[in-house]
């Protein structure tokens, strides 16, 4: 269990690192809140009113992303322990890729990966 | 090194998987190599999913349980069955969907890589006895479901449909899945062997009995959690809403058959009780909700809802003749839904607007031989010989008579009094004199005719001789 | 490794950014909040031996999920911006009577005391490793396919159509 030492070491200096930055700038920035600043993507452009239109593309994207994030996940457990599962686990793990791959082959192909 | 405790031999176990899993792969690259030739890729499924229904119906004998990858998949007859019956309406629904996504303007081929999908799921729900395998073949049903029921992108109804249909089933599979999670806690084992042999005493194996049974009961439109059915039904493509109301509801029956019959026999006296309200509620509000339906697709959706009350009597009669009735009933309802569906979409305009009943004015004289199939197709829905509707519902009251359930009997059959009403007046409608408002194109495809003939053929055959398929489901039902 | 202190510290900063996501009246805050409490939770489930966990929290629920969380919210864009404090009160009724709930079946139902030999057992990754590609290997390939028909709904709904 101590492997994972380091990791932890890691992750809560990367925690004080974050807090530390965002607690500085709250400190040292100069404040003028007004609410327009809470909207998003103001590029110099009037404040449209009853929403905005945003590209269905991002969502899209999001959703993908998800999905092959999960796969990532499934192959973890193969990687960590890659020498021991030997020949079979490789074979295995393959499959699998290899179906999501055409996952992958089939968003490019119909277009879902082009931002027109 | 790990040892890998499959064998080359247990893919004879996964053939019909198999089957229509090479038919996926076939369909997903014929979809992206060519463009516009979509037709083509209905022949193929019809085709693949043919093999795959032969292939049940050969092997079909002898009864035995043949058991592949370390006991998480089998094949034995109950499974061979619902293959058929899943096989069969899929061919149906293809047959169906030919010519409506073309007059609908769907050009996506995708439609029938998903429709296959959903078929390998339902395959394999019906075919183990492992509460991982089922949760995957749920979510995996479940997904293609709701994307099905999406395709219709012009019309308002259908995405909001598949939204609402995504929102109530990621609850149902969320209780699904803590189910298993709290069986697995309890028993520490996910078949359904292991489960039976833990102590049915204890608080958390009621309490994941019942969050499993949220999960399957969902997907039959059983009482509390029929309430999606009606707006899915209304606002899926047509030959989606058929297939939607017969297939997922084969799976889900022989999983619930299997599941409490095995998983939990030692509390049936209780989840008896559970089912008997259950039952009668699911008839009572299908068949009373139906009364006042003006739309033809939410009509035949709250039906659907009576249907499965009426195949829950037989499931909570838990003897060899109810088992079997409820395959037999599925079986028929495979021909008298999927025909009623298909004399609708007839019956439909583009964009599969005004689907209200009062547009069947007339359409007896205008249109014989629809008029006659619908009509026939709803004494079969009411249970009038000498329809199959009838034989079936015969076997499950009779199945319930047996285990001494008199009252639900009666009330099954004042219910089917009750419909009697509603499915009649369509006939009544279809054979009023006068015109529907307006006069117009209606789908003009020769498979969508076939469909009607076969759903009248098997409609009518199966009703005067039952006894070929119903020999089979007594067979199946020996071993579960 | 095993210091009670790092627990109740992460548990402690898990409960004030899950508050934190409760309270801001922003929902984009709301959002990178959430972010912190997958981060959050994954460092205590590391105290808790269980690595593979802790993984699937950092790479599945802030990568993607907060990810496609965000992107919903900017997608919705001004529609976001409901009053949310009408529903608080309800809101702290359901959670208290789902801790009491929780606390109670945790308390009178000792199987859950026998489950705990599942996060003492090692690197649980590799445990997981070994079984999905043995024994499991069959669920694990169909899970491919969920995720590909996944993705063909995301694919087919989300497109437009040329015309």
């Amino acid at each position: 269990m101590s492997g994972y030492g380091e990791v932890m070491v890691a992750f809560i200096l990367f925690s004080v690192i974050f807090a530390g930055m965002v607690i500085m700038s709250r400190m040292l920035a100069p404040k003028n809140p007004y609410k327009e600043k809470l909207d998003l993507y103001e590029c110099g452009s009037p404040i449209l009113q009853g929403g905005y239109k945003m590209d269905i593309k991002y969502y899209l994207l999001a959703i993908m992303f998800t999905l092959f994030d999960i796969e990532i996940l499934f192959v973890v457990p193969w990687s960590v322990y890659a020498r021991g599962l030997g020949i079979i686990g490789f074979i295995e793990v393959s499959v699998f890729i290899i179906l999501l791959f055409a996952g992958y082959i089939y968003a490019y192909v119909k277009g879902a990966l082009k931002w027109q | 090194m790990i040892i890998m405790p499959y064998h080359l031999s247990d893919f004879a176990v996964i053939v019909p998987e198999l089957i229509v899993a090479a038919l996926m792969l076939i369909l997903f690259v014929v979809d992206l190599a060519s463009k516009n030739r979509k037709k083509i890729l209905s022949s193929i499924s019809i085709a693949g999913y043919l093999a795959a229904l032969l292939y049940s119906v050969i092997n079909f004998w002898p009864a035995v349980q043949k058991f592949g990858f370390v006991g998480q998949i089998f094949i034995d007859q109950a499974g061979n069955f619902i293959n058929m019956v899943v096989t069969l309406t899929a061919i149906l629904a293809v047959m169906m969907s030919r010519d409506f996504l073309d007059r609908e303007n769907i050009k996506d081929g995708e439609y029938y890589v998903i429709m296959a999908a959903s078929v390998i799921s339902m395959q394999l729900l019906s075919s183990t006895h492992n509460l991982i395998i089922v949760f995957l073949a749920v979510e995996t049903l479940s997904i293609s479901m709701y994307i099905l029921t999406g395709f219709f992108k012009d019309k308002e109804k259908s995405p909001e449909a598949a939204m609402k249909y995504f929102i109530f089933g990621a609850f149902a599979s969320a209780f699904l899945v803590v189910g298993i999670a709290l069986f697995y806690i309890y028993s520490g084992s996910v078949e359904f062997s292991g489960i039976a042999k833990a102590n049915a005493e204890g608080l958390l194996f009621i309490v994941a009995f019942f969050m499993v049974m949220v999960g399957i009961l969902f997907k039959i439109a059983a009482f509390p959690f029929h309430s999606w059915t009606p707006d899915i039904y209304e606002g899926a493509p047509t030959p989606v809403s058929a297939f939607m109301s017969v297939a997922p509801k084969a799976a889900a029956f022989i999983l619930l058959i299997r599941f409490l019959a095995i998983a939990v026999a030692s509390i049936t006296v209780q989840w008896q009780n559970l089912l008997w309200i259950t039952a009668v509620f699911t008839m009572f509000f299908g068949n009373t909700v139906a009364l006042l339906q003006k739309d033809l697709k939410r009509l035949l959706g709250y039906s659907s809802i009576a249907h499965a009350g009426y195949m829950l009597v037989g499931v909570l009669a838990f003897n060899h003749l109810g088992n079997a009735g409820v395959l037999f009933y599925l079986f028929g309802y495979v021909f008298t839904n999927m025909g009623a569906f298909a004399v609708c979409e007839y019956l439909s305009k583009k964009g599969n607007e005004d689907a209200s009943i009062k547009n069947l004015r007339g359409i007896g004289y205008k249109y014989p031989a629809a008029g006659v199939a619908m009509a026939f197709f709803m004494l079969s829905l009411t249970g009038i010989p000498p329809t199959v509707g009838f034989v079936g519902k015969f076997y499950l009251f009779s199945a319930a008579i047996d285990a001494h359930y008199y009252w639900l009997v009666i009330l099954g059959v004042i219910n089917s009094a009750i419909s009697a009403y509603f499915y009649l007046s369509v006939v009544v409608e279809i054979y009023m004199k006068g015109d529907a408002k307006e006069s117009s194109v209606w789908l003009n495809s020769l498979t969508l005719k076939y469909v009607i003939a076969i759903g009248i053929a098997g409609t009518l055959i199966f009703g005067i001789l039952p006894s070929l398929p119903f020999n089979a489901a007594i067979s199946a039902v020996g071993i579960l | 490794m095993n210091s009670p202190i790092l627990f109740y510290l992460l548990a402690f900063l898990l409960i004030g950014s899950s508050l934190m996501v409760v309270l801001s009246k922003d929902i984009y805050r709301a959002s990178f909040w959430l972010v912190g409490f997958f981060l959050f939770f994954a460092g205590l489930l590391l105290t808790l031996h269980a690595p593979f966990l802790a993984l699937t929290e950092i790479i599945v629920y802030s990568g993607a999920i907060a990810v496609m969380i965000i992107f919903a919210v900017m997608l919705t864009g001004k529609y976001a911006n409901f009053e949310l404090s009408g529903y608080s009160i309800a809101g702290v009724l359901i959670a208290a009577i789902f801790i009491i709930e929780i606390m109670l079946i945790i308390k009178d139902v000792p199987e859950f005391k026998n489950f705990a030999f599942a996060f003492a057992s090692g690197s649980n990754a590799r445990a997981v490793g070994i079984s999905l590609f043995s024994g499991y290997l069959f669920p694990f390939e169909i899970t491919a396919i969920l995720l590909l028909v996944a993705l063909f709904g995301a694919v087919v709904l989300a497109k437009r159509r040329k015309q």
